[in-house]
Order: C-alpha cells, then sequence, then structure tokens
C-alpha cells in the first residue's frame, strides 16, 4: 500500500516536472554563495535518515574518508524520510524546502542513496540542485524512467549479492528447502524486495515471504516455519503498525523465534542472532562512494560503474550460532570470518598448549626417567648390599674357620671346668669319709653355672659370627664392638702369645650400624694385625684396640708392633686380592671387604705406618647425631 | 699333705684344679703364669706341676724345658686345651710323665698323681 503511494508520488511529481520553475525559486535571488568556492561541496540524499544503521555507516565511512582529503570538501546531509512519509505533496514541500534551505550554499555534488531518491531528484530535472552532479547509489538497477528523466545522473550500481549468498546458506546448510524472507511493510521496502521471490526460486529453493505483519506476527510466523527453512532478515524498516524498527533489534526477535537459522545480508547486524553469510559492508560502500564521487568532481561523468559482490561484501559468521544451529566450519566458504568465537584456550593459544603440554610431556619424562633411574640405582644398591653382606658373610665364616682352633680352646676351658667341678661333687657325695657341706657344694654348683654361662657366650659369639646376616642400621657402642672382639681373638692371641690391649674412651657416642658387620671390620684388622706381630719376639707381640671421638665422628683403631706396612703400599692394602701374605693363607679380600662395610656405613678407612715400627689402621664413622641418614 | 703345683692363667681352670687337688688330698698351690711360679715357687718341693701349655708369656713347654735346663725331676704333667701332635711330641720329649687334654676328667688328674706319689 505504502509502495503504491510513493510510486504515485513520483508519478504526479513527473508530471508536474513539466511545468516551468516555480517562482519561489526565482525569488530565490539574488544568490549569495556560502562557503569556499575553491571547496567542492557534496550533498548526500537519502530516502532514510540516521535511525538506519546502513545508512550511518554509509554516511560516516564517506566523512571519515573525505577528512582524509588535504583539502576535504564541505558533506552536507538530506533524508527523504520517505519510509513513511511518502505523498506527492509532502515531496513537494519539502523540495521547496530543500530549495529555500540551500538558496545561498551551492552544491556541486549530489550523491542519491537508492533509486527513489535519484526519482525525488529526477521529477523535477534535479531540483532544488539543478546545476549539481548527481550519482545514485543503488542495487541491482535502476528504473530506465527514472534516468530518462535526469541523464546527468551517473551511478555507482552494486551487483546483486542475493544469489551469492543463497549459495553461501545452501553450502552451510545443504538440507534447506525453504528461504523465508522477512521485511518490513513500507513502500519502499516491498519495491525494494520485490524480485527476491524470483531469485530463491532460480537458486533452486522455495521462498515464503513473511511481510506487512507487525513484529508479534512476523515472530510467530517465523516459528512455524518448516523444518529446513532459513529466515532471511531483510532489515525491516516499519511495521504493519508503523512503528519504526531497528535492525538489531529485528534480528535478535526473529532470530529468538525461530526453530530454524537466521541470516541477513547486512554485516552491521552479525551478532545479533543471525548466522551471517554473505553481507553488504556498508562501510566498505561508503568509502567507494567518495572515492567515486572524489573522482567525478575532478572529471564529470555521467557513466555507471558496476561494483562486484567480492568488492563491497565481507563473509562472516557468528561462532555462537553455527554452534546453535550444529553447523561445522568446513562447511563454510574459504575465507569466511567467524567472529564472537567464545574464547578458548586450543583454539586462541594452540601454540602456547602444545608448548605446555610438550614442556609438561618432556617433564613427565623426565620424571620418570629419574623415578626408573631412582629405581634402578636403588635396586642396584640393594643387590650390591645383598652381595657385600653375602661376601661378608664368606669371608667372616673364613676368619672364624681361622679362630676355630682357638675358639675350640676358649670352648674347652669351661667344658673342663664343669666336668671336673661335677667329677669332683660326685666324689664328694660318694665318698665314705667327711661328708661334703652345703656351702662347699654351693659353691661347686655356682662355679659349674658360671662355666656354663661362659661357654654359651663362647658359643653365641661364634653363631652371631657366622649366621648370614643382611646389613642393618640400629644404634651401636663402638666400646662394646670392641670388647665383644677381642673376646672372639682373645683365645687365638694367647695361643700365639699375643699381648692384646684395649684402649677405650669413656664413653663414645653412638653410631648407626650393623653390629655384626662392624665386629667383623674389627676382627678383620685384628687378624691381620696379630699376623703382622708373629714374627716379631714374644714379648713385642702386641696388638691394641683403640676407640676415641674425632670432631663429629668416633674413631677405632687398631695398632700393631710388627714390621710395618711397605712404605709404597698403605693405599693398596685395601684394594681386593691384595695381600702379603703366603699363597693358601687367604684371598686378599679381608680389608677391601671390611672398608666396603665403612664406606656402607658413610665412614672412611685409612692405614699408617708407626715411625717407631709397627702400624695402625682404623675407620672413622659418624656419629649417629650427625650421621646424614646412614642407609644399611 | 703333698703339694702339687697347679699353673694355669684360666682363673676358673685353675680354682677348679685347686679344688679337685684338695679333694683328692693334695695341696694346691696355683699360679697365674710361668713368670709367676719361678718369681715365688713354693717353700716346699711339689711332688708335681699340673702345666697349662699356652700361658701369657712363657710358655708351659717353656717353662719345662727351663726346669729340665735347671735339673728339675718333679713330674710335670700337661693340661690342655690345645692338642696338636707338634706340642705332644715336645712334651714327651721334655720329659713331662703325662698329657692331658681338656676337657678331662678330675678322677684322670687324681689316678695320674696317686701313681706319681
Amino acid at each position: 500500500m505504502a509502495k503504491r503511494r510513493f510510486s504515485l508520488a513520483v508519478g504526479v511529481l513527473l508530471t508536474m516536472a513539466a511545468v516551468p520553475r516555480t517562482p519561489a525559486a526565482q525569488e530565490a535571488a539574488p544568490f549569495v554563495e556560502r562557503g569556499d568556492a575553491a571547496q567542492p561541496a557534496i550533498l548526500f540524499l537519502a530516502l532514510e535518515d540516521f535511525t538506519r544503521p546502513y545508512i550511518r555507516l554509509l554516511f560516516e565511512a564517506f566523512t571519515d574518508a573525505a577528512s582524509t582529503a588535504a583539502k576535504p570538501p564541505a558533506i552536507y546531509f538530506e533524508s527523504l524520510d520517505a519510509s513513511r512519509f511518502d505523498e506527492s505533496q509532502y515531496l513537494e514541500n519539502l523540495r521547496e524546502w530543500l530549495r529555500r534551505k540551500y538558496s545561498r550554499t551551492r552544491i556541486d555534488f549530489v550523491v542519491a542513496i537508492s533509486e527513489d531518491a535519484l526519482g525525488f531528484l529526477a521529477v523535477s530535472h534535479g531540483e532544488p540542485w539543478p546545476d549539481a552532479q548527481v550519482m545514485y547509489l543503488e542495487s541491482g538497477s535502476v528504473r530506465a524512467d527514472i534516468l530518462d528523466r535526469i541523464p546527468r545522473a551517473g551511478g555507482l550500481l552494486l551487483e546483486d549479492n542475493f544469489p551469492a549468498a543463497l549459495e553461501v546458506v545452501k553450502a552451510m546448510l545443504p538440507d534447506t528447502t525453504h528461504v523465508a524472507l522477512a521485511y518490513g511493510a513500507s513502500a519502499v521496502e516491498v519495491t525494494r524486495w520485490r524480485d527476491f521471490p524470483g531469485k530463491v526460486r532460480e537458486a533452486g529453493l522455495e521462498p515464503l515471504e513473511i511481510v506487512g505483519a507487525t513484529m508479534e506476527e512476523t515472530r510467530a510466523a517465523v516459528a512455524r516455519l518448516p523444518a529446513h527453512a532459513v529466515v532471511f532478515v531483510l532489515s525491516p524498516n516499519v511495521d504493519a503498525n508503523g512503528n519504526i524498527l531497528t535492525a538489531a533489534h529485528v534480528c535478535e526477535l526473529i532470530a529468538s523465534a525461530g526453530i530454524v537459522p537466521a541470516v541477513t545480508l547486512e554485516a552491521h547486524t552479525l551478532g545479533c542472532g543471525a548466522v551471517g553469510g554473505l553481507m553488504r559492508d556498508w562501510a566498505v560502500v561508503g568509502r567507494l562512494v567518495y572515492e567515486e564521487a572524489l573522482a567525478r568532481l575532478k572529471t564529470p561523468s555521467t557513466g555507471v560503474v558496476a561494483v562486484p559482490v567480492a568488492k563491497y561484501t565481507m563473509l562472516a559468521f557468528d561462532d555462537r550460532q553455527l554452534q546453535r544451529w550444529n553447523i561445522p566450519e568446513r562447511r563454510l566458504p574459504p575465507g569466511a570470518i567467524i567472529r564472537f568465537r567464545e574464547p578458548g584456550l586450543w583454539r586462541d593459544r594452540r601454540g602456547l598448549v602444545l608448548a605446555t603440554l610438550a614442556v609438561t610431556l618432556l617433564q613427565s619424562l623426565l620424571i620418570a626417567g629419574l623415578v626408573l633411574e631412582r629405581r634402578r640405582r636403588r635396586r642396584a644398591e640393594i643387590d650390591s648390599r645383598r652381595n657385600l653382606s653375602a661376601l661378608a658373610h664368606l669371608d667372616r665364616r673364613a676368619a672364624m674357620g681361622e679362630l676355630a682352633t682357638s675358639l675350640a680352646h676358649e670352648l674347652n676351658q669351661p667344658l673342663n671346668a664343669i666336668l671336673q667341678n661335677a667329677g669332683v661333687a660326685q666324689m664328694l657325695l660318694t665318698s665314705s669319709a667327711v661328708p661334703p657341706t652345703l656351702g662347699e657344694m654351693a659353691d661347686i654348683i655356682s662355679d659349674i653355672r658360671k662355666d656354663d654361662i661362659r661357654a654359651s657366650e663362647v658359643i653365641r659369639r661364634m653363631r652371631g659370627m657366622l649366621e648370614k646376616h643382611e646389613l642393618e642400621a640400629c644404634p651401636v657402642d663402638l666400646n662394646d664392638v670392641a670388647q665383644e672382639t677381642v673376646a672372639i681373638v682373645g683365645p687365638d692371641a694367647r695361643s700365639r702369645a699375643i699381648t692384646l690391649e684395649m684402649n677405650l674412651a669413656d664413653r663414645v657416642d653412638p653410631i648407626l650400624g650393623d653390629r655384626v658387620h662392624l665386629q667383623q671390620v674389627l676382627l678383620n684388622l685384628l687378624m691381620n694385625a696379630m699376623d703382622a706381630v708373629a714374627s716379631v719376639p714374644p714379648e713385642r707381640r702386641r696388638v691394641k684396640v683403640s676407640t676415641s671421638r674425632n670432631g663429629s665422628e668416633v674413631r677405632l683403631a687398631v695398632t700393631d708392633t710388627g714390621t710395618g706396612i711397605p712404605a709404597d703400599q698403605t693405599s693398596k692394602i685395601f684394594e681386593p686380592f691384595y695381600t702379603t701374605k703366603s699363597e693358601g693363607s687367604g684371598m686378599g679380600m679381608g680389608l677391601a671387604i671390611a672398608r666396603s662395610i665403612v664406606e656402607a656405613h658413610n665412614g672412611r678407612m685409612s692405614a699408617e705406618n708407626d715411625p717407631r715400627g709397627g702400624a695402625t689402621v682404623w675407620f672413622s664413622l659418624p656419629a649417629s647425631l650427625t650421621a646424614p641418614g646412614v642407609r644399611l | 699333705m703333698p703339694l702339687v703345683v697347679v699353673i694355669e692363667d684360666d682363673l676358673a681352670s685353675q680354682k677348679t684344679l685347686a679344688r679337685v687337688l684338695r679333694t683328692g688330698g693334695y695341696e694346691a698351690a696355683t699360679y697365674g703364669s710361668a713368670e709367676e711360679f719361678l718369681c715365688s715357687p713354693p717353700a716346699t718341693p711339689p711332688i708335681s706341676l699340673l702345666l697349662d701349655l699356652h700361658l701369657g708369656g712363657m710358655s708351659g713347654l717353656d717353662l719345662q724345658r727351663r726346669l729340665r735346663s735347671e735339673g728339675s725331676t718333679v713330674p710335670v704333667i700337661i693340661i690342655t686345651a690345645f692338642d696338636d701332635a707338634r706340642s705332644r711330641e715336645q712334651a714327651e720329649s721334655l720329659g713331662c710323665v703325662a698329657y692331658l687334654r681338656k676337657p678331662c676328667e678330675a678322677e684322670t688328674i687324681l689316678a695320674l698323681l696317686g701313681r706319681l706319689s
């Protein structure tokens, strides 16, 4: 209806154009021009005003581009506001008003936005700016009767992006069967979109028009659309109630009402609920219009320049809507821009994520490697200690074997005493002479018990040394170790006429270690020392065991009065298979094992010659309070 | 009572031997080492010496050797826990009357002394 009224108005105006210019126009003289004569003046004549976002974007881009010129043009803007006011009398009144308004202002160039604005100029041969160059902007084509009335008008024709936009929809949503076209109720809109259903059919789809409705009716119609439909929101301007609509709001309302995706032809409505698509970018168009206007100001032209779709459109999509409608990105045409993407660590910081993962993986591998290495080392340590224990056991058995004779003697002493005491008791009890007193018998029994305990002690010591024993870490008093070990070798020393001495510190701090293995170390040192003194006269055969506190260590030393260690071999005596004894007297492993045991206790062992003769072999161990976690 | 000298470095064995001797009707003079015996021999001559082989310092055989060299004819009985053939031969060659290996019965010692006296 509105469209028909506007067309009628244009028709009436075209008829009136045959009439000479009105006196009012002539009354405009005397003409006093405003502004700088060298500064071009450009007027934007638009069908609609700045309530339409595309007009605002177009004009802003135009003025922005113009502002960069060395001598920017003077720019004016006028709107016909014909979406709602399209009566012919109104338009003529407006023309008169504009004539008066610009009576003292020169306009060099008029940019007519849309066919309708050009039509307004055409009805009166360019009035109210009959001398200005005219360039129109339209999409598709312009009616021939309008162009005939204003042959001096040149144009910028945007190639129709709708067919290409439909192809994008088909690619994006291959199941689409219907395309709904939602636009407003104004005559301008009805005219503007009149060809669109045909274009939908040409694309092989079924058009559905939602037009001339109120907003509520439009939403209800969208909600009833078939399943495989899309709705093109064609920026409705005015609804059936005459309400001005804003593109973003309409887009939101329609998109939220739908059970089908909404698409749009205008880039500035992206983000308001539409999926997106191939859309006109009015900011780009604004710059193109300025460039063309500038060129025509320099060189007047009535030519028509076609702007290809690719030059003024953008292919962009709203990621949220792509997600909502399960549209995979691979269906989008190459070069598509995706906006409103939810921040995604993987998508936005892929390099950082990969680097972090790589570092984490590397760290994990490193940690795993270190753990395995530690486990392997720990296992090796356990094996090593087990081997050391086994070797130490063999060595103890060998040492005890060497001591077997003297130990047998040591055991025989109490056994002998027991036997003889028992014999005496029996003789006393069977004697016919004076009967034994109770005190005498008690004394004999007491001695038997003591000797029995003594024999048990010998056996206990032997068993302790002969048993297979793993290294353990317990508090050990080195004085006790010294006394116990001296007791073991005592009989052997006596049998070899060797004087064993002990010079023990009053009190030494306990060390953390294994008592049996430490006894074995000392046993080795003592037996070596006793061997060392065997070659000197009996009165000089002395072996001394001493303990002392040396800083944070406890030291145990065995000093002999033998011939000493050859000067160049003090460091070699701890090496495996080193021996100075005759063949068959030992494998030379005793001191090597002893040193290994000491080192397993975090201790150290050394040997040195005494300048007065003989040698001292010692080892020191950290006192338990300072021991750095002995691991045996 | 006839005197028997006991030279034994093991105090328990020394005490036991003395008890055996007393029970057998002998007087016992005990010494812990050969040197001790040589320093302070008993006032009355003993009928026998009970000698341990391994003593701290001079050994039992060394003492016997020395006594022999000094013309002693006191019968010497060796009582030892060591029973090696070499010591036994040495003891025999030095004129020891008996070589007893520990442990030995009290009756054996007393029977031996009985024969000597």
